[in-house]
């Protein structure tokens, strides 16, 4: 009869507070908090709309590319030609405008329907020969912004006239810019799709444990080149929005967006091996990043230390969830 | 092909490069019969297992479900076709909560708006019903499986059996890794099978574990199926000696 017994209210709220710190957006948010308070102790401009403003147009490049990366790694792949397809996409989109003298919102479809072509070499490559994603993806990665070095020489591409697409994409409105909504749509979306559709079950399987995803009915191949593809999509129009913003791509960046995306979704609670994660606690892990960034400079440090910083939060963030969060949880296994 | 039967092997073999894992294997599974399926390690019970379950896919040979052709390209068709697995070792992903493995390639969903989304409430509640049923007594549908024991775990995929079983059920040595009472409880279930009108084959190494339960057991040795005994017409003892001659 002991079974039927109801759990004592202390239990009760006790397990909801183990839930909530177990959650892997638990760790970020905490972050958060400390990095904010500390800045607006050092400088209360910090929190003033302008550099909250500038705060969101950085974190809606970064959060595009990370949401993507994030959703591939749960699924036990990553992709480090983000950074490359970031840059070399809006360069499709806007040298094929001009070239064939078409509006730049054809010239984008043009460049996505290319990002989607890198996903799905990558996921052909990657799951065709069974290789590790880290290595296929480096060497696309420098494939690819070797091709755009040589085809751009290095040079800055231009956008000289105003259009309704870059307008769409990145219009600025006070302090903050509309690419900051198109970000947040997106996290919104695949925070959804990840969490209460089925393939976001699916995703979480195939990171998790993939033989048994298989066992289980799954077609985990399909999911991965699925996300692949999206991871690719995802950051191309995060490059194009990049575009949209400045009017031009320099081919030459990409590499630390690259690294930023990364540690935003490992900072934000997703497993480097897969089958844990969060597209909210990537987004948190953005917003950290894109915070420390502007922090930095308010506060009147060289923006050399933003990366010293980063390295120091990835390493307290992973501490924190190993140690509290595993804790809790008690030893994991294996 | 005869009616009666759900499940028809026909002459199947199988090689893994130079090694000839099941040759000629050939045997029926009747509507609503239990099917033993027993023999030593490297017998080719687990390739038979695997060929029915749409691991591999047998180089020679043909298998019939309820009359009809079928080729298991991958566990996906095996599940699709109605024939519900329990596997040796326990097919639950550790990093995702109970509800989530329970329900994992046959999630419940509800229509809201346009969208098609995961009925969490129902596949929580249900969830928890089954691993009670079976006497798993868990309060959160949300707690993950990796600090569950290997019997609860094990549990969970009988629930998941129980709930999807669609016409027939595979378990391949369920009772692996068990506790006693655990075991017990396993065996109570794939003994239900038959009440609910299901047909099932089991391997198991522990020939007093399924004899209470089997109609026949097929008896394999070194990838030949060596004979078939009626339960009716043997002893338990009967198979173990049978088994110890190979």
């Amino acid at each position: 009869m002991g079974y039927g017994a109801n759990p004592s209210q202390v239990a009760s709220k006790r397990y909801s507070w183990n839930k909530l710190v177990t959650r892997p957006e638990s760790g970020v948010t905490a972050g958060l908090v400390v990095v904010w308070t500390l800045f607006y102790i050092l400088s209360p401009k910090f929190l003033w709309p302008a550099n909250i403003g500038s705060i969101c147009t950085v974190a809606a490049e970064m959060g595009i590319i990370a949401v993507g990366m994030a959703f591939l790694q749960i699924s036990g792949e990553t992709d480090l030609s983000v950074g490359s397809v970031y840059v070399f996409v809006p360069t499709i989109m806007v040298q094929s405008a001009q070239a064939l003298h078409l509006p730049v919102f054809v010239g984008f479809l043009i460049a996505m329907v290319f990002a989607a072509l890198v996903g799905f070499v990558n996921g052909t490559i990657t799951l065709r020969f069974k290789l590790p994603s880290f290595i296929v993806t480096l060497a696309t990665m420098m494939l690819l912004s070797g091709l755009l070095l040589a085809i751009t020489g290095g040079f800055i591409t231009q956008v000289s006239d105003e259009n309704l697409w870059f307008t769409i994409l990145a219009k600025r409105f006070g302090d903050f810019r509309i690419s900051f909504l198109w970000m947040v749509l997106i996290v919104l979306f695949f925070h959804y799709k990840l969490n209460s559709t089925r393939y976001g079950n699916w995703v979480f399987a195939t990171g998790g444990n993939e033989t048994i995803a298989r066992k289980m009915g799954i077609n985990t191949l399909k999911v991965k080149m699925t996300n692949f593809i999206v991871c690719s999509v995802l950051a191309g129009f995060a490059g194009c929005v990049s575009t949209a913003r400045v009017y031009s791509v320099n081919p030459s960046v990409g590499f630390d967006l690259m690294f930023d995306a990364m540690a935003s979704g490992i900072i934000g609670g997703c497993l480097l091996t897969g089958g844990r994660g969060s597209i909210i606690g990537t987004l948190l892990g953005v917003l950290l990043l894109s915070s420390v960034n502007s922090g930095l400079i308010l506060a009147g440090a060289s923006p050399y230390w933003y990366r010293a910083f980063v390295g120091a939060i990835i390493l307290a963030v992973v501490i924190i969830n190993l140690v509290v969060v595993g804790g809790r949880r008690g030893k994991v296994a294996k | 092909m005869n009616q009666e039967n759900i499940l028809e092997v026909r002459n199947i073999s199988k090689s893994f490069g130079a090694v000839r894992a099941l040759s000629n294997v050939s045997f029926t599974v009747g509507r609503n019969e239990i099917v033993g399926l027993v023999g030593d390690n490297g017998a080719g019970k687990s390739t038979i297992i695997n060929l029915l379950m749409g691991v591999y896919q047998p180089d020679e040979g043909e298998i019939f479900f309820e009359g009809k052709r079928v080729t298991f390209a991958s566990p996906r068709d095996t599940r699709a076709t109605g024939i519900e697995p329990v596997y040796q070792s326990t097919a639950v992903v550790d990093l995702m909560n109970l509800w989530r493995n329970f329900y994992l390639g046959r999630e419940v969903t509800r229509s809201v708006g346009p969208f098609r989304v995961l009925d969490k409430a129902e596949m929580k509640k249900k969830s928890i019903e089954m691993m009670w049923e079976i006497g798993v007594h868990v309060r959160e549908a949300d707690e993950s499986v990796q600090y569950m024991s290997g019997g609860e775990r094990q549990s969970l995929c009988i629930g998941r059996c129980m709930e999807f079983s669609g016409k027939m059920l595979l378990l391949d040595e369920p009772t692996a890794a068990l506790s006693l009472k655990e075991t017990d409880k396993v065996l109570k279930f794939a003994e239900s099978v038959r009440e609910k009108g299901l047909s099932e084959i089991i391997v198991d190494h522990n020939i007093y574990h399924i004899y209470p339960i089997v109609d026949k057991f097929v008896v394999m040795g070194r990838g030949h199926k060596v004979t078939e005994l009626r339960k009716a017409d043997v002893s338990a003892e009967d198979v173990i000696a049978t088994l110890m001659k190979l």
